[in-house]
Formats: C-alpha cells, sequence, structure tokens
C-alpha cells in the first residue's frame, strides 16, 4: 500500500501546493472584497452611518444569490470569467476566479454579521467625541469586531478548503482533485484515504491557528 | 448657556408616531448640575441627545452657546461634539482598547498633537484616580472604575458641557456616591455644566442645583431642586417625591397609637424642638415622636419629622393648624 503513495508523492506534494494556493488566494481576495461587501451591508443597515435600504437590499440579494448556487454549477458558470481573468479555463489559477467569489460572497455575511454584534452604545459613543465616519469604522468598529472577524476567517477557510475539493471536477487540481481522480476513478483507496487525512489534518491546524489568534485580540473575556 | 426652544422629536416608524418630545423649552446655564427626572419613556433621553446631535429635533430650535446647533452642518457638528462630553448608563468603553487608548481615541480625534497626548492622559487619569490602570482593558475594571473613565474620556479635550445618560443607575449605592462626588469635583474645579438624566431622585438631591421634571414628553415641573423638592406644584413631580419620601410606619406602631400621625417638614433654621414645646404647652397636648430625619436637599437641610398628637380633639385641631402656619408642612398623614 505504501509503494503507490510513495511512487506518487511528488503528485501529492504538488495537490497540497496547489490547494493551498487555491484556499491562500481566494480567502484573502474574500476577506478583503468580501470584508468591504460587509462593511456595505452594515453601513448601509445603520442610521449612525449611510443608512440606504436600496442599495442593502440589492446588495444582499445578489449575495444570495452567489450563495444559493451549488458551487459546482457556480463553477461552471464562472469559468469562462477564468479565461478572461487568467487566460485559462482549466488548472488552479481558473478555479481561484469561481472560488473567490463564492467565497467572497460567504464572508460578506459573516463580516456584516461580526460588525453588527458590535455593541451599538459603544459607536454612539465615538459618535458623540465628534469622530468622523471613516475613523469610526477603522478605529472603533473594526477592531471591535475582530476577534468576531477572525473566527469568521476562520470558518471561510474552511468552507473555501472544501470548495477548492470540488475543483476536481472541472479538472481545478488540488488534493480533492488527487483523491477523486486516484480514489473514485482508479479504485485507489489508498491514496484517496492520505488525501482525505491531509485536508483533515488541514482543517483541524486552521481551526487551532484561528481560534489562538482570535483569543489573543479579544479582551473582552479574558 | 444651552437652551431649548419650544423643541419637539416625534418619530415615525411603520405608521406609528411617536411624540417623544413635546414642545419643551427651558434653559441651562454655565455651570449648573442640571437634573432631568421622569418616570421611563419620559423622552429624558431623546431630550439630552438633541444637546450633541445624536438626536435631531422634528421642531424648535437647540441652542448651545449661542448657535443653533439643529442647523450645523457635519464639519460644525463634529466640531461641537469634540466639546460636549457624554457618558452613559453602561459606560460604551471600547472593548479592545486599553484606558489609555479609550482616551486616546477622543485627543486624536480633536487633533492633539501627540506629545501633549501623554501627559494629557495621565493627567486626567490622576483626576479620576485610576493612575494605575493606565493599561488595563474595560473588562477588567469594576462598574465605577469605568464610569470614572468614561468621564476621563468625556473631559479629555477640556469639554465645558458633559452630558451624562443615567450614569449611575448600573451602580451600587457605594460606587454612585462616589461617582457622584467625582461630577460634583468635574463641576467645580473645571466649572464644567453637568446635565444629567436620572431616575433616582436621591442623586439630583445630592448634586443637582437645578431641575425639570418630564412626563410624557414635556416638561411638568422645573426650578431649583431645593424649591421643587420642598414645594412640589404638578400632581406627578409629588407622587414622585412622595414615593422616596415616605416612611411607612410600623404596624406594631399603628396598632397601639391613638390619635393623628402628623408628617412635619421644617427647614434647617426652624427651630424644630422649640415649636414642639411651644405648641405642646399652649394647647395642653402631648407629642409622641415617631420618627425623624433631615435630608440634605442640593446641600441645604429639609427635616422631615413623623409625630404622634395626643390630647383633646378640639386642642388637636388647634394644634394642627398652628403647626401647619409655623413649620413648612404640616399633614395629617394617620388617624384612628
Ligand atoms: N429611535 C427611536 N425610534 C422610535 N421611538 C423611539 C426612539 N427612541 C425613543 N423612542 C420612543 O420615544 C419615547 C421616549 O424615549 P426616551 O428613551 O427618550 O425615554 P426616557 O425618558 O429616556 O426613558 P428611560 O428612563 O426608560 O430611559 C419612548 O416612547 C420611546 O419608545
Ligand atoms: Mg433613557
Amino acid at each position: 500500500m505504501f509503494e503507490n503513495i510513495l511512487s506518487l508523492r511528488e503528485d501529492i506534494l504538488e495537490a497540497l501546493l496547489q490547494t493551498g494556493f487555491m484556499v491562500a488566494v481566494s480567502l484573502i481576495t474574500a476577506v478583503v472584497i468580501g470584508g468591504l461587501f460587509g462593511i456595505l451591508l452594515y453601513t448601509t443597515s445603520s442610521s449612525h452611518f449611510y443608512k440606504n435600504e436600496i442599495v442593502r437590499k440589492i446588495t444582499g440579494l445578489v449575495l444570495n444569490i452567489i450563495r444559493s448556487v451549488p458551487f459546482l454549477i457556480l463553477m461552471i458558470l464562472f469559468l469562462p470569467l477564468s479565461k478572461i481573468i487568467v487566460g485559462t479555463k482549466i488548472g488552479p489559477e481558473a478555479v481561484v476566479v469561481p472560488l473567490s467569489i463564492a467565497s467572497i460572497a460567504f464572508f460578506a455575511r459573516l463580516a456584516e454579521a461580526s460588525l453588527s454584534d458590535v455593541n451599538n452604545g459603544i459607536i454612539e459613543a465615538a459618535f458623540s467625541s465628534g469622530a468622523s465616519k471613516s475613523r469610526i469604522i477603522f478605529s472603533i468598529l473594526i477592531p471591535e469586531a475582530l476577534p468576531s472577524i477572525i473566527r469568521n476567517i476562520t470558518v471561510t477557510a474552511i468552507s473555501v478548503l472544501g470548495f477548492s475539493a470540488m475543483a476536481g471536477l472541472v479538472g481545478g487540481g488540488g488534493l480533492g482533485d488527487l483523491a477523486y481522480r486516484y480514489g473514485y476513478q482508479r479504485y485507489q483507496t489508498d491514496i484517496m484515504l492520505v488525501c482525505v487525512i491531509m485536508l483533515v489534518v488541514i482543517v483541524q491546524l486552521i481551526q487551532w491557528i484561528g481560534d489562538a489568534v482570535a483569543l489573543k485580540f479579544d479582551k473582552k473575556y479574558q | 448657556m444651552i437652551d431649548f426652544q419650544n423643541v419637539s422629536v416625534t418619530f415615525k416608524q411603520n405608521r406609528k408616531t411617536v411624540e417623544a418630545v413635546r414642545n419643551v423649552s427651558f434653559q441651562i446655564n454655565d455651570g449648573d448640575i442640571f437634573g432631568i427626572v421622569g418616570g421611563s419613556g419620559a423622552g429624558k433621553s431623546t431630550l439630552l441627545r438633541t444637546i450633541n446631535q445624536l438626536q435631531k429635533v422634528s421642531e424648535g430650535n437647540v441652542i448651545v452657546d449661542s448657535k443653533a446647533v439643529n442647523n450645523l452642518k457635519s464639519t460644525e457638528l463634529r466640531l461641537l461634539r469634540q466639546n460636549v462630553g457624554m457618558i452613559f448608563q453602561h459606560f460604551n468603553l471600547a472593548e479592545n482598547k486599553t484606558v489609555y487608548q479609550n482616551i486616546e481615541f477622543v485627543l486624536k480625534v480633536a487633533g492633539w498633537k501627540k506629545n501633549k497626548i501623554q501627559s494629557r492622559i495621565s493627567e486626567l487619569l490622576e483626576f479620576v484616580k485610576l493612575s494605575d490602570k493606565a493599561d488595563t482593558y474595560p473588562s477588567k475594571l469594576s462598574g465605577g472604575q469605568k464610569q470614572r473613565v468614561s468621564i476621563a474620556r468625556a473631559l479629555a479635550n477640556n469639554t465645558k458641557i458633559l452630558l451624562c445618560d443615567e450614569p449611575t443607575s448600573a451602580l451600587d449605592a457605594e460606587t454612585t456616591s462616589s461617582v457622584l462626588e467625582l461630577l460634583k469635583k468635574v463641576n467645580n474645579d473645571f466649572g464644567v455644566t453637568i446635565v444629567i438624566i436620572t431616575h433616582e431622585l436621591d442623586v439630583v438631591k445630592s448634586i443637582c442645583n437645578k431641575v425639570v421634571v418630564m412626563s410624557d414628553g414635556k416638561v411638568v415641573e422645573s426650578g431649583d431642586v431645593y424649591s421643587v423638592f420642598t414645594n412640589p406644584q404638578n400632581d406627578f413631580t409629588k407622587q414622585l417625591i412622595e414615593h422616596t419620601n415616605n416612611f411607612d410606619i410600623p404596624a406594631e406602631i399603628t396598632d397601639i397609637i391613638k390619635g393623628p400621625v402628623l408628617k412635619l417638614t421644617y427647614l434647617g433654621d426652624n427651630a424644630v424642638e422649640s415649636i414642639l414645646s411651644d405648641t405642646a404647652k399652649e394647647y395642653n397636648i402631648r407629642y409622641n415622636i415617631i420618627h425623624g430625619k433631615i435630608e440634605y436637599i442640593a446641600s441645604k437641610p429639609l427635616g422631615i419629622l413623623y409625630v404622634n398628637i395626643i390630647g383633646e380633639d378640639k386642642n388637636i385641631k388647634l394644634v394642627v393648624s398652628a403647626l401647619k402656619e409655623k413649620t413648612f408642612s404640616a399633614e395629617v398623614i394617620y388617624n384612628v
């Protein structure tokens, strides 16, 4: 059984790197762009900031549509876009585009929830000190929401990892792809098992790091 | 000076309208410690928040230092807020900032230079007696300490007006009095005008010089604290005051006494002992003192005495009317 694994160790390593690449790029885009959408959703729903029902509802609707489309379909729909953006319709680079779009929508809602959880009284106190809206967003709102945002980044990272495993279905590469090709198509369960174990370890690792970092930033219950 | 001129605030929510503040006019002078009391939902917070425009007015004007704040543009509004501090029932300190960082935020907002910020914060923390807590997070502070930090934060930019929305309602009695002492000191040392909402009349009695009573969005009574407390005009105010002043005579006593029980109040300078001994002689009656206390309202003493009168009926009638003349008030509260 170990011969199989040993002979494929370069493929396994490559798949690991591909997964790492897909998750890292999508997660960063999700945190930056999804985070901005989260701020948009929060500020357009609060009368202290830029309350605007129309913008909030349209943004919310678009994000919900993306979130309700199964990721496989989303990939098929957005791979043509990958061709335009990254120049190819296959491989991890191509998958990163639909993966980022799905993660943006996923994280935007979580970020909005994190921001809404900040005690309104703290925001009000900041306004009463004469601070500008943008200063309050960046110096009060986000730092206060940070522990919760970090926990939600962890949740997003693990979901993105799960999505990325589906990339194999369109030849996207990564651990999921490897597991699918060898385990399902060639009945080499040992390879599949190794891939699954690696995925489990990665999930645990992400969770463990995320919890530790969130705790470090959380001064509320320490 | 803060001048409310026919201020109304109306909330519209899903076809329902709530008139939270109705045509309110009064003035708060520089250096006042001004109390706003009233029941829940009376509109106190809404009115207070119009001063720094956290709440917009629907009608009327709010004038702060001869500027109508309800017409300010956003930059002017921010400048106004930098000069009006506010503290809250639940303190509202940023949880992920240290005591130092909480105060620093306000100073940065007001454009303080880096090299001045540190010394200002040490000065403030010394004033509120929390110098050793600069690097502590709020979750590690007691309620009273949190409120002292928020007072330091509110005063950081040398503000001349301090708005307080139920600042002691989340605190126990002992902590309450230490926070009230601090507010007094703020008023006294820096000449800060303090506007304080409370439902605890004791707070008003102990630190305010002026008070308005609100009920259902309207101001129903206003004046200086001593006269409002000793001589309330409005029924709602009377109720409020009686509610806190009344002493229930224990059943053991009501079971054994005969004759009326009088509640006498007298201002500090009335010599109550001589009034009692003189009237006892003159009308040939005796007094049983059931309960007595002296309250300090706006630092002036008000005596309250519960006495049982023993004697002939016609003499009792006469002595009651004589006491009404000689004391601040005399009221039969119990009669068998
Ligand atoms: N943002 C708002 N939207 C709608 N109605 C409001 C709003 N704020 C206050 N109200 C209503 O206005 C009225 C006055 O509220 P306010 O908070 O000023 O009362 P209060 O005297 O401070 O009461 P409490 O002692 O309970 O704090 C209440 O009926 C309240 O429900
Ligand atoms: Mg209130």
